[in-house]
């Protein structure tokens, strides 16, 4: 049996076990394991088991990981989701379809302060569905918006999704935060011009929510202040070289914590809650990175990265064309799988290919991420949609599946127009302090 | 048996998990402390960087045993619906003892490598900080891990297992 063959049994026994429920990191291990040791040796799949397990954990700059989250989750705990909300519904909650709109830029707030667009969608689901309902907005609309506004999550810093994709492929983590900035403000421009649009069309969608004086308008955006300079010294100070990313996750966890306990809206009880939350998805999302560091050498091993390479190299159809195929490939597997178990299965076969073609492999992250997000509201899987459905319990499923689907469609146009002005990623990036 | 097992497992479980939150919360104390030593005193803390990679080895495999007791692993669940109540139990099953005997090889490989270690003497690059103890910390966690998803196998099997609540009051 050849080294390809075996490496594509091994691919398909990944995905027969992912979707026999095998939690996805044990999943990867074991298909990693028995994989090096069919191709290699048992006593070379051990040593690795050994060596990548503590090489992974003892990374230094994957701390960001449960520093962000711990950020996110006081975030959460003190209040400062709901006044990101208040905020944006003060200045333009009164608009046709204004408080959607305030939804997706209170998302986009919290995505600042969270690298998950789970922990978006149900932080801003609680605090904005209701309010919603209580102006009759459609409820495909206001679901859809919250649904679409979490998966700006993964998109504006800090992402998870781009620590594991800088880690898989050995990019700056801070360089990939900051390419996700200006993508992810285009992004939840494009989610309100839709928002929009559809009022517009269909007003009984979205009526106009409640006039706010210029009183309320400033009690508003006062009480975003400290939200705002979180974002603005963590994100700020890796653009302009003061902060690492590390230092920058750790100043923002350290200022929340201060900030909840200055304003009485932290208690040791809480922090413990939410320590514990930052502790075990940390975990989880490390063990898949690990699982994969095992992963790797087997595809290696295999040769599959380099024969799917040279196919598609071969396609006569230009370097974009093939970069179309493989964002393809992310949308249809993202309807399935879970979006870092596909970051793990297929970074190793495309990223060679993009690097290849010459494509920028910053860029080529965002879109990834970006096609990941896509991944988070479509059906079947939308783990989003399920989240939303979760404070929204009223709303049926497919309702909600036909709220996010004009959003999907605005993701579509946005990876369109990063393919086409890769300097909208790039700029800032490009132009980082170091 | 069973009973003082899973009792004593579930407190080890708690208190492992109070060790992973113990270190994060002290990471972030010890990286401000070294931004502001840096960028006011003109003085960084000496060695942040090894202190965070074996507290990153805490905080990850202080909460593997927590993260299966509240059944937070990440898996696809598009088919669960479609099987049945028999096959989901089976493929639960499978799935702990998959992940029972990674750990346990993760724990058999890691007190390999420690000894290892000790016999090249490996530490870390700043601060000296002997690999090998946290080699051995990764080994114990595993098999704390390990031991608990076979146990919960038992306790699924016995129609007896529950998710693990793991509140300050609950120490």
């Amino acid at each position: 049996m050849s080294n390809e063959l075996i490496g594509g049994l091994g691919v398909l026994a990944l995905l027969v076990l992912l979707l026999l429920r095998i939690p996805v990191a044990f999943a990867i291990f074991a298909v990693g394991f028995v994989g090096v040791s069919v191709l290699a040796s048992p006593g070379d799949a051990f040593s690795l088991l050994a060596s990548e397990t503590y090489t992974v954990a003892s990374n230094a700059e994957l701390i960001v990981i449960p520093l962000f989250i711990l950020m996110g989750n006081v975030a959460t705990e003190t209040g400062m989701s709901r006044k990101l909300y208040d905020a944006a519904y003060a200045v333009i909650g009164s608009i046709r379809g204004g408080l959607a709109s305030a939804t997706v830029v209170g998302c986009a707030g919290f995505s600042a302060l969270c690298g998950s667009s789970v922990a978006s969608a149900l932080t801003m689901g609680r605090v904005s569905i209701g309010e919603m309902e209580r102006f009759n907005y459609s409820p495909k609309l206001s679901t859809g918006a919250v649904a679409a506004g979490g998966t700006l999550g993964i998109l504006i810093p800090p992402s998870t999704g781009f620590v594991i994709y800088a880690i898989l492929t050995q990019q700056s983590i801070g360089k990939l935060f900051l390419a996700g900035v200006v993508p992810g403000l285009v992004l939840m421009t494009l989610f309100v011009l839709m928002i929009t649009f559809l009022a517009f069309i269909k007003p009984q969608l979205a009526p106009q929510g409640p006039k706010t004086n210029l009183q309320e308008k400033a009690r508003g955006l006062l009480g975003a202040i400290p939200i705002t300079v979180v974002i603005m010294l963590t994100i700020g100070g890796i653009y302009s070289g003061f902060f690492s990313p590390v230092e920058a996750a750790a100043v923002g966890a350290g200022l929340v914590i201060a900030y909840g306990f200055a304003t009485r809206t932290l208690t040791p009880g809480t922090l413990w809650r939410s320590t514990r939350g930052a502790v075990i998805t940390t975990t989880t999302v490390m063990l898949i990175l690990i699982a994969a560091h095992m992963l790797n050498p087997f595809l290696a091993l295999s040769h599959i990265p380099t024969a799917v390479g040279e196919m598609l190299m071969g396609l006569d159809v230009g370097p974009y064309g093939i970069l179309l195929l493989i964002l393809l490939t992310y949308l249809v597997l993202g309807c399935f799988l879970e979006g870092f178990a596909m970051l793990v299965l297929t970074m190793p076969i495309f990223f060679p290919v993009i690097t290849a073609l010459g494509f920028d492999p910053i860029w080529f992250g965002v879109l990834v991420v970006l096609t990941l997000e896509m991944g988070l509201i479509s059906p079947p899987v939308g783990i989003n949609v399920f989240i939303v459905k979760s404070v929204a319990p009223k709303v049926p499923l497919g309702d909600i599946f036909i709220g996010v689907a004009p959003f999907w469609l605005m993701m579509l146009v946005a990876i369109a127009l990063y393919v086409m002005f890769p300097q909208i990623v790039l700029f800032l990036p490009n132009n980082m302090i170091t | 048996m069973l009973r003082f097992l899973q009792v004593w497992t579930d407190h080890l479980v708690r208190v492992s998990a109070v060790i992973a939150a113990l270190a994060l919360v002290g990471i972030v104390i010890t990286i401000l402390f070294d931004v502001a030593g840096r960028n006011l005193l003109g003085a960084p803390l000496r060695g942040t960087q090894d202190l965070v990679q074996m507290a990153l080895i805490i905080i990850i495999f202080g909460s593997v045993a927590l993260v299966d007791r509240k059944d937070a692993n990440v898996a696809v669940d598009l088919l669960e619906h479609q099987f049945s109540p028999g096959l989901n139990l089976i493929l639960t099953v499978t799935g702990r003892l998959t992940g029972a005997l990674i750990f346990f090889g993760i724990a058999w490989t890691m007190v390999d490598s420690a000894a290892i270690s000790v016999m090249l003497n490996l530490s870390t690059n700043i601060l000296n900080i002997p690999k090998a103890p946290f080699q051995y910390i990764i080994a114990a966690f595993s098999v704390l891990a390990g031991v608990s998803m076979v146990l919960r196998v038992i306790l699924i099997l016995l129609g007896r297992d529950r998710v693990l609540d793991t509140l300050p009051g609950d120490l």
